[in-house]
């Protein structure tokens, strides 16, 4: 199996000229000869850049959830409230497909992309050949979804922005919040710099 | 290589030194930190949490009933379940961070809901915003996150500086805890609370009065309760006296001294002072009422509670209990009445310890002298009545010694009646009042009286036909008359031819004549009499007739009686 980067040849981002690139001593860099930017046969530290981000979420994970994101006070009662609260008083008003969503959109949809990135980061780094095609499409499928999760820091930032009736209604986002956005923003950082070729890199080697 | 001859064709890449160093580690360490912080502040914000207990959940509501001190938002209930036992509710909340070191033994807990007492009315902010638990820090005791709410907002702390006296009263009134003590209707304390004496049968009340105003209070100042307003309804006409707005609606006590009376020396912490039910009473009675009791063995209505107790036409004191008893010497019921006296309105003075040393002894050397109780009437408009105290001496001592606690005043019979007597009577006038009308008409209806009234027509008929017969009888005498001047005028023809015969004879005869005609103008004057006597005579007769009538109608009606109750004649009449 071949790959360009088997043979030394990477492509410019910049200005897309196929390049060969010798083999690199530590800390030396490869540039285009014709506009300059770095060059790269794969994404430059891919593994341990992700595994920064794929970190930091974890941090911002747990405040994530157990902060309140949102405190919506009508007419006069509210109380500060979780992502997880808010989907259990969405399934006990009996918005069941509502609470589902937002469980989905909020609280599964993060938490499965980080171990996803975790398993495929673990599986990189142990070189596993199994099934790099299904691990690939696995990759899409977060990579895609992952912004998705941003659907609830956006109803909120625009309630709060909207909601403000004072005595009759009002909409404070938590501290929570801010932990919440930060997972997504992280992961979706986590995921572009995750390299998925070098998921293929171990099948290279092995032919 | 062969297989690739484009590769010579490929651009070389220009290699140079990295700058720097990696730096995507900063990522989750600022994620880490962030997170550490975000999450560090949240625990943070979670001060501590306790459980307070109360009796009812009443205005509370899990997850926004607020807990605030000085109106300062200190916490928020988390919730509220009940007590194993079901007794109590217990109320955890979740208090804002730094509140530990506050959490004392003495801090305390209680509801605040709107309530009308308590400086006025508080709490009426929470009728929109709900109740909340009022809390009161402490510094001082050991630390707990358990506490026992309060039922009641706390009284002042009772290291509080200012005036605290004690007032007595035999009943509650509107007066509760926090209600305002003033002195010319400026707000000078308020009760801290109030006990029930088992001993006295009272309640005494504990009255804080602030520090600037605390000389104002002096031994003999006068106490009231100025709860409501006054009417009274005098000769001066119609008058409300109330002493403010804020009393009128809940209540309060008022202070001063007696009209007149100088100030006395301040009062100090402990001293006990009278609370009067009005400010008259008051101004009037400063010293504890004493007691006594009185037996009637009469009927006592128009007497009830309140009723006045009058001593030579002054008000001492009042009934206070009226009561039934049942003496089983004479097996008859007695009418037990308490009377409660203001002793000092007798000023006494120097008196008191002629009469005796103990109350006793005063009161038996009154009732040597003649004291004795007895029933009056006080309105002889309504009928109601008052105990009178007066002296008697010359009537008996009976006493009942019914009672060991009180002392027994003797009675005598009571005195006068009043309207409300009279009408009592009412319906016995009215039924005698009926039986003389049913007897008249029974009257009427005996073929007696029919009699009566026919014998009574023939005897006018034929007193008419007498008055008849008297007025033709009286035309002979006339006729008589007539005939007797023409004897006198042949008398005259006859001295005519006497006169020519003798003179001295005519003279005589002249004489005779003479005489004759003054019988015959007597006569005249006699029949004139006659005549205009006749009309008076028949008025006098009718009037005869009447009352001969009248009689007649009474004999009728007696023989009536006597007929039909023949005994009568010895029993009397019996009705």
């Amino acid at each position: 199996m071949t790959s360009a980067r088997s043979q030394n040849i990477a492509c410019c981002h910049g200005c897309g000229l196929p390049t060969e690139v010798p083999q690199l001593e530590p800390n030396y860099v490869a540039h285009c000869p014709r506009c300059n930017s770095e060059l790269h046969l794969r994404v430059r530290n891919s593994l341990s850049r992700t595994w920064a981000f794929v970190l930091a979420a974890y941090f911002m994970y747990l405040p994530a959830n157990l902060l309140p994101v949102s405190t919506i006070i009508y007419l006069d009662d509210g109380q500060p409230d979780t992502i997880m609260s808010g989907v259990i008083s969405l399934f006990q008003k009996g918005d069941a497909p509502i609470a589902l969503v937002l469980f989905i959109a909020s609280i599964a949809v993060p938490a499965i992309k980080l171990l996803i990135l975790t398993w495929l980061l673990v599986t990189v780094k142990r070189r596993s050949r199994w099934k790099p095609r299904d691990r690939t499409v696995l990759y899409r499928a977060i990579e895609f979804i992952g912004r998705w999760s941003m659907l609830d820091v956006f109803v909120i930032s625009i309630l709060v922005a909207l909601v403000q009736l004072q005595a009759i209604a009002t909409v404070y986002a938590g501290p929570g919040a801010v932990a919440f956005c930060a997972v997504v923003v992280l992961t979706m950082f986590a995921a572009e710099t995750f390299d998925p070729r070098l998921m293929w890199d171990p099948l290279e080697e092995d032919s | 290589m062969s297989s690739e001859p484009s590769r010579q064709e490929l651009a070389k890449a220009v290699v140079r030194k990295r700058r720097g160093i990696s730096t995507v580690w900063v990522i989750p360490i600022i994620a880490a930190a962030v997170g550490g912080w975000l999450w560090f502040r949240a625990v943070q914000a979670d001060g501590p949490k306790i459980e307070i207990s109360f009796e009812t959940a009443e205005g509370l509501e899990a997850g926004k009933t607020l807990l605030k001190y000085k109106n300062l938002e200190v916490g928020r209930v988390l919730a509220i379940r009940l007590e194993q036992d079901l007794e109590r509710v217990l109320v955890t909340a979740q208090l804002i961070p730094g509140s530990e070191s506050y959490l004392r033994e003495n801090t305390q807990f209680w509801v605040v809901k709107p309530r009308i007492g308590a400086t006025g009315i508080s709490g009426l902010g929470t009728i929109l915003s709900g109740a909340y638990v009022g809390v009161d820090f402490a510094q001082s005791g050991s630390y707990q996150t358990s506490f026992l709410g309060l039922e009641t907002p706390p009284r002042r702390s009772a290291d509080a500086e200012g005036l605290r006296i004690k007032l007595r009263s035999r009943s509650l009134g509107s007066v509760s805890v926090g209600t305002v003590v003033s002195h010319l209707q400026i707000k000078m304390g308020d009760v801290e609370g109030y006990t029930y004496l088992r001993d006295e049968e009272m309640i005494e009340f504990d009255v804080y009065i602030e520090p600037q105003y605390a000389d104002l209070v002096r031994k003999n100042s006068r106490f009231w309760n100025a709860a409501g307003f006054n009417a009274t309804l005098t000769s001066n006409g119609f008058q409300i006296h109330t002493e403010s707005l804020a009393a009128l609606l809940v209540g309060g006590i008022a202070f001063d001294r007696a009209l007149g009376e100088a100030p006395g020396e301040p009062s100090a912490n402990g001293d006990v002072f009278w609370l009067m039910p009005t400010p008259a009473e008051a101004g009037d009675y400063t010293s504890e009422p004493l007691r006594d009791v009185v037996y009637f063995d009469e009927p006592v209505n128009g007497l009830t509670v309140d009723s006045p107790v009058v001593f030579l036409g002054i008000e001492i004191g009042k009934v206070i209990e009226i009561g039934l008893e049942f003496d089983p010497e004479s097996t008859q019921f007695l009418i037990r009445v308490v009377l409660e006296t203001y002793r000092h309105r007798l000023n006494l003075g120097s008196g008191s310890e002629v009469m005796g040393e103990t109350e006793a002894e005063r009161i038996q050397f009154a009732i040597d002298r003649g004291l004795r109780a007895q029933l009056g009437p006080s309105s002889l408009l309504t009928g109601t009545r008052e105990v009178i105290l007066d002296f008697h001496p010359d009537s008996p001592v009976e006493l009942v010694n019914g009672d060991s606690e009180l002392l027994e005043i003797p009675t005598i019979p009571s005195k006068g009646l009043g309207i409300g007597d009279m009408l009592d009577q009412l319906p016995s006038i009215v039924t005698s009042l009926e039986k003389s009308v049913a007897g008249i008409a029974k009257l009427a209806e005996t073929p007696k009286t029919g009699e009566t009234l026919e014998s009574l027509h023939s005897a006018s008929t034929s007193l008419s036909a007498l008055l008849g017969k008297l007025d033709s009888d009286s035309g002979p005498l006339i006729g008589t008359l007539a005939d007797l001047r023409t004897v006198v005028a042949d008398l005259g023809e006859l001295v005519q031819e006497v006169r020519a015969e003798t003179p001295s004879l005519l003279s005589s005869l002249q004489a005779t004549i003479d005489a004759a005609h003054g019988m015959a103008a007597s006569g005249e004057e006699g029949v004139g009499s006659l005549a205009a006597s006749l009309p008076v005579l028949e008025h006098e007769l009718s009037v005869a007739l009447r009352e001969i009538a009248s009689g007649m109608r009474s004999i009728a009606a007696l023989a009536d009686y006597l007929e039909r109750h023949p005994e009568a004649l010895l029993m009397g009449k019996d009705d």
